[in-house]
């Protein structure tokens, strides 16, 4: 069953967006508004892209994947696909489609550890010292 | 015991030789070689002769077959798709029909048979018939299969995915790397990586002989999978010569990680993971 808008979760700093059925076009430029406009209200600093439920991808998608990815970057938050289906890879490699620039985890748990490692580096080299309000503290 | 009352036996053999002859030497053909079966066909495919190569392949006797439709030799799926005529035909426009299948026995078990079909014209190029040759090649077909299916179990064999450590796999690649094998290392090692949810894979080429372009590419495309689901991959086991060879050849690895030995690319698979290695647990003063 394809929904008729794609839900987006807010998973503390980060955003979840599961995508399960077919993109068309419509549900595509939905989803690319609808989480640029959260990226910026909630100061998100990631995405997660959960494809776990997807058994094919073809070019369009593809494309749209690494849209998303741009977008978000403009606005300092970073995507991340997880749990692409290896089936899925391949037919991605064959067609050439390497997606580069946008990060991938095997799940959304190791997504979010690789989000935050990206945080903690960028916070490391600044050296500043930074405390977060739901008291997480952070880097030196 | 065979059948003339078509036609004229002068019709079915060449004009050169008496009536009689011809016979005569179809009959000792006929039933001499009792491992072939040779028998002849009406233009519709009902059968007219029938040999004792024929009946010792097939089962049924002459009285069994003979004004009955060849297409009762045929197995179903073949029957349903037309099979028997689609042959007849293109033996009538081409000349000849080589080909091989399984055919049905009267105990209804199935034989498979290396066939050749010829069509039978008159002086005038009209088509009288068909003869049918047929030999039971049963023997080499399980030959046949058990060689692929040990082509199969082989290449499972020099594949195997190895879980190293916690989070990282390994897969010693064995043996020349050409499209079918790359396609089955990518398949193994993007199924072991699902299955156990390790995020870096050691790929190592040590025992792959020669490394050109197209391996180069193969491997670029198994790594670049294996990227897209969250993975990295390691490549140990360069030898020397593979080094210069990929370098001559302009073979580009600067994105990849690349280690001389096994060794080394656990190392450095571990610092991935974040594990540090300790060789001396004393002298690094971690109490046990």
């Amino acid at each position: 069953m394809t929904p008729d808008r794609i839900p987006i979760l807010k998973m503390g700093e980060f955003l979840l967006v599961t995508i399960q059925g077919e993109l068309h076009d419509s549900l595509a430029s939905a989803l690319q508004r609808e989480l640029t406009q959260k990226v910026a209200n909630t100061g998100a600093r990631g995405v997660l892209m959960d494809i776990s439920g997807l058994e094919m991808v073809d070019s369009f998608m593809g494309r749209m994947i690494s849209t998303i990815a741009s977008m978000t970057r403009l606005l300092d938050a970073e995507t991340v696909v997880v749990g692409m289906q290896p089936a899925v890879a391949i037919t991605l490699i064959e067609m050439g489609l390497t997606l580069p620039g946008v990060s991938t985890a095997m799940d959304v748990e190791k997504g979010m550890e690789l989000l935050r490692g990206r945080r903690l580096d960028l916070f490391n080299e600044e050296s500043n010292g930074y405390v977060k309000t739901d008291g997480e503290t952070v880097g030196i | 015991m065979t059948d003339h009352s078509k036609g004229n036996p002068k019709q079915f053999v060449g004009e050169q030789q008496s009536d009689t002859e011809s016979l005569e030497f179809y009959q000792f053909l006929a039933n001499g070689l009792t491992d072939l079966a040779i028998y002849m066909l009406s233009p519709s495919g009902i059968v007219q002769t029938w040999n004792l190569g024929a009946q010792s392949i097939k089962q049924y006797t002459a009285r069994e077959v003979l004004g009955k439709n060849f297409a009762m030799f045929y197995t179903k799926s073949d029957v349903d798709r037309n099979l028997p005529t689609a042959e007849l035909e293109q033996a009538a426009s081409a000349g000849k029909y080589e080909g091989a299948g399984w055919r049905v026995r009267k105990d209804g078990s199935q034989v498979w048979v290396d066939i050749v079909i010829a069509p039978l014209r008159d002086k005038d190029g009209q088509l009288k018939g068909f003869v049918k040759v047929a030999r039971d090649a049963s023997e080499r077909k399980r030959a046949e299969e058990v060689i692929e299916q040990q082509k199969r179990d082989l290449i499972e064999l020099s594949t195997p995915v190895m879980h190293l450590w916690q989070g990282i796999l390994a897969l010693p690649i064995v043996g020349t790397l050409d499209s079918t094998r790359s396609r089955i290392v990518t398949e193994r090692l993007l199924q072991g990586l699902t299955s156990s949810g390790c995020t870096v894979a050691i790929l190592d080429i040590s025992g792959v002989p020669a490394v050109d372009t197209v391996v180069a590419q193969h491997l670029m495309k198994t790594i670049g999978a294996a990227r897209l689901m969250g993975a990295e991959c390691i490549i140990s086991g360069i030898r020397p010569e593979i080094a210069q060879t990929m370098v001559h050849l302009g073979i580009d690895l600067s994105k990849v990680k690349t280690k001389s030995s096994m060794a080394r690319a656990l190392e450095e698979a571990m610092t991935i993971v974040g594990v540090r290695m300790v060789s001396d647990v004393q002298k690094a003063g971690i109490r046990g």
